[in-house]
């Protein structure tokens, strides 16, 4: 299972979220300051045009009744030109242009403008229909009342200008003033109010992180809990299985066991009696090589142990015994060679891949299963020519058992092991007459703790087990299945297997 | 000289020259390698004693003591097993009405024993063939009773509904009130519920078997184990084993018929036999000093022996 990075995923989550939010933060601070200076200077530029107005009433009556004359022909310019900039000193204002209402440019502090026309202007436009405009710029160089000034900030204001009583404006002013200062001292404060936020996300973060790293531990923790319990009822599956198949095995020994047992006291029982026997014939033996009396005296008694000893008391007759002894010996063959059967079944002898024969295999598993299912469960053998498959035997023989067994749970009374070398591949096919897999199942079938069984007859980690075993070989399982007819389950091995085969089950 | 017939069902060859060398000297043998056979040469021969292994492909032993039941009713019948499932045991009691369980591996000797008794029982019973099977007796004029033990209370709600309205039924809640109405009434079938698994409660329905055979136990548990089972056949001869909880039909049907098999005894006491317990096994218990005072539920005390006592003297 892969396990859920909590705290990765917060903190990537929460960085890109912080970068937004600061980005949206610093935009909004940046048009906010913007627009206040530029309603600042705005203001600014107004107060300096009335004033403008009001101490060159007489130069600017003198502009506006001559609507087509630039004021440089005036004798006056020099003079006007001077006033302008002294009113100018001290302020930030780098240059002062008046247009007439036609657009022409009467006056400029920059002379070589003067003539320029400016109707088509948007913010000449807006000011002769009486609201101010103004533009925050960022100039390389800028030529200002005496000199070339270099990568200036620069707010452009167009002003209306207005007679007295007029309702009109009869003219425009276009002021530049110099916001760099102003500017650099905005973005300043703007860092600051950045930085203060950042230090607040980053402490909000901290205490973040330290209470999610905290439910990581904790989730991380019940990851384990769970593969653990997980684990616990696989092993207690196994050990399920483990005691199926050990209650059957017993009882596969008990017969031979039986038989054996009886047998070999029925030979004690007769050996005892051979013995008795033989000690009457050597005393026999001995009274007729005796004396003359002894013979007379064996004569007399012989009708005595007729008598006593009955003809025929044995319940074997000593030449039985010779097959009483074989009878007994094919037990323990039968004996031995289930214990040789399950030594090979296990394969505790072997934990690695090695080379196995799969046909051998599957007759390994049917031997070990007949003890297992219900007797009356016919298994058929279809076994095909194929190769030798590099895989760990024990798991491969547990997959094989697993998938018998469920077919006998499912009520089949006949199940068909087929093995068939196809397109390099092993394919082996556990073919039943059981009751079939419902649709409803079939999608579940190879999950964990699925089952369909009593609580106590399955954990559900058969198939899930069977799976993981045969994905680890390179291998894959299929199945086919049809209700009331029967199962298939195929089983397909890779004749070369990868490296890592897990040791999961 | 006309020997008694044994048959021997078993799918291993082994087995069956194992029980011949043991069997041929004194008897005829019948051998079957299959429960399907059986059933062939059951119907064909007179057979007295049926001994069958449980684990076998086709017929498995239940179902061939239950076919030999059909087929020839007078024949005992023993069944075999290795390890077998609970069931199995049940089933063998319930519909096989068997005799005895032998467990392999055997022992020579007290398999004879065995083998002998079931002989004698069926010899004796031979004549009664036909009573048992058409089991038409005249009924009573006192109703037999049914005596109900019930400890915990569970069983009477499980089957107080299915209780039979014709026989007067007592529920007691311990041994020795059972034992005031075995004295007091006429009983023919006991239901015991025996869920605690005491030994108290076996030894008293061994006790019972032997001293007074005719009257039916009928035993209802919800634990399981084969043992106990086993044990109950071989000793108490219990006649259904029921599992709890019951299902509604499940004990109208084990007293209906329990009460017949009554009736039937007490007219034909030859077949008293046929119930005969394993009184080694069960008197091997009972040298025993461990059965010494008990209490019994109510706070009535008194010692096993004199409960063993009270069982021996009661009349009936």
């Amino acid at each position: 299972m892969k396990t859920f990075k909590l705290v990765r995923y917060v903190t990537i989550g929460s960085i890109a979220f912080f970068i937004f939010a600061i980005a949206v933060l610093a935009f909004f601070l940046r048009q906010n300051g913007e627009a206040n200076l530029l309603d600042m200077a705005e203001q600014n530029n107004t107060r300096l045009s009335r004033l403008f107005a009001k101490t060159a009433d007489t130069e600017l009556q003198w502009m506006f009744s001559n609507p087509t004359v630039t004021y440089d022909q005036n004798p006056d310019f020099d003079r006007f030109y001077q006033q302008v900039q002294a009113n100018m000193d001290g302020l930030q204002v780098l240059k002062v242009k008046i247009f007439t209402p036609i657009g022409l440019t009467v006056f400029s502090t920059q002379v070589d403008q003067i003539g320029d026309n400016k109707s088509t202007n948007g913010g000449f436009v807006s000011a002769m229909m009486g609201v101010p405009k103004s533009e925050l710029t960022h100039r390389d160089t800028f030529s200002a009342f005496e000199q070339e000034v270099e990568d200036k900030d620069v707010i452009s204001s167009y002003i209306p200008i207005y007679f007295e009583g007029a309702a009109a404006p009869v003219g425009v002013f276009e002021i530049y003033s110099d916001v760099t200062p102003l500017l650099l001292k905005i973005e300043q404060e703007q860092l600051v109010v950045l930085a203060l936020a950042a230090g607040l996300f980053i402490l909000l973060w901290g205490g973040l992180f330290v209470v999610i790293q905290r439910a990581d531990k904790k989730l991380q923790a019940q990851v384990e809990e769970n593969q653990k319990s997980k684990l616990q009822l696989a092993n207690s599956e196994k050990l399920a299985s483990l005691g199926e198949m050990v209650a059957g095995i017993s009882h596969e020994l008990n017969t031979p066991i039986a038989f054996v047992q009886s047998n070999l006291s029925l030979m004690v029982d007769t050996i005892t009696e051979i013995a008795e026997s033989a000690k009457l014939g050597s005393r026999l033996t001995r009274l007729c090589h005796g004396s003359e009396k002894d013979i007379i005296r064996l004569k007399m008694n012989a009708n005595s142990v007729r008598s006593k000893t009955p003809s025929n008391d044995m319940d074997i007759e000593p030449e039985e015994l010779r097959e009483l002894v074989e009878q007994s010996l094919s037990g323990i063959t039968l004996m031995s060679e289930l214990v040789k059967n399950l030594k090979e079944f296990t394969r505790i002898d072997r934990t690695r891949t090695d080379s196995f024969d799969l046909n051998h295999g599957l007759d390994n598993v049917h031997y070990i299963v007949r003890s297992v299912i219900p007797e009356n469960v016919v298994i058929k053998k279809e076994f095909g020519p194929i190769p030798t498959i590099e895989c760990m035997a024990s798991q491969i023989n547990q997959v094989f058992l697993n998938l018998i067994q469920n077919a006998a749970h499912a009520g089949a009374t006949e199940v068909t092991l087929k093995s068939e070398a196809i397109d390099g591949q092993v394919c082996i096919s556990i073919i039943d007459n059981g009751s079939g897999i419902s649709d409803d199942v079939l999608p579940n079938i190879f999950d964990s703790f699925y089952t369909t069984k009593d609580r106590e007859k399955g954990t559900g980690l058969g198939l899930y087990i069977s799976k993981d075993i045969v994905e680890s070989h390179g291998g894959d399982i299929e199945v086919e299945t049809e209700i009331g007819k029967g199962t298939t389950f195929r089983v397909w091995l890779p004749t070369q297997t990868p490296d890592v085969i897990s040791t999961a089950a | 000289m006309n020997k008694p017939t044994l048959m021997f069902v078993d799918d291993e060859q082994h087995i069956l020259n194992a029980m011949n060398w043991l069997f041929r000297k004194n008897y005829n043998l019948i051998f079957a390698d299959s429960g399907e056979r059986a059933v062939e040469l059951l119907r064909d021969n007179q057979v007295d004693v049926l001994v069958s292994d449980q684990k076998m492909p086709g017929m498995r032993g239940t179902e061939v003591l239950r076919a030999a039941r059909e087929i020839s009713p007078s024949t005992i019948r023993l069944l075999l097993t290795g390890y077998s499932d609970y069931s199995a045991a049940l089933e063998s009691i319930n519909e096989g009405e068997v005799f005895r369980f032998v467990q392999k591996p055997w022992n020579n000797f007290k398999l004879k024993d065995t083998i002998e008794e079931a002989v004698e029982i069926s010899l004796a019973a031979h004549i009664d063939e036909e009573a048992v099977k058409t089991e038409e007796y005249k009924e009573p004029e006192i109703p037999a009773g049914v005596l109900v033990i019930d400890p915990d209370g569970d069983l009477k709600q499980q089957i107080e509904a299915d209780l039979p309205k014709t026989s007067p039924v007592h529920i007691v809640a311990n041994l020795a009130d059972a034992i005031t109405k075995l004295q007091t009434e006429k009983i023919g079938i006991m239901v015991v519920e025996h869920s605690n698994r005491t030994k108290q409660v076996v030894d008293f329905i061994k006790m019972m078997k032997q001293h007074h055979p005719a009257i039916i136990a009928i035993v209802a548990c919800k634990n399981e184990d084969i043992n106990d089972v086993i044990d109950l056949i071989n000793a108490g001869q219990v006649f259904r084993f029921i599992r709890m909880p019951i299902r509604p039909a499940m004990i109208r049907m084990a007293i209906e018929s329990g009460l017949k098999h009554h009736i039937t005894l007490v007219n034909r006491p030859k077949l008293l036999k046929r119930h005969k317990v394993d009184s080694t096994a069960f008197d091997e218990q009972f040298s025993k000093p461990t059965s010494e005072l008990r209490e019994i539920k109510t706070g009535q005390e008194f010692s096993f022996f004199d409960l063993i006592s009270r069982i021996r003297n009661l009349r009936h």
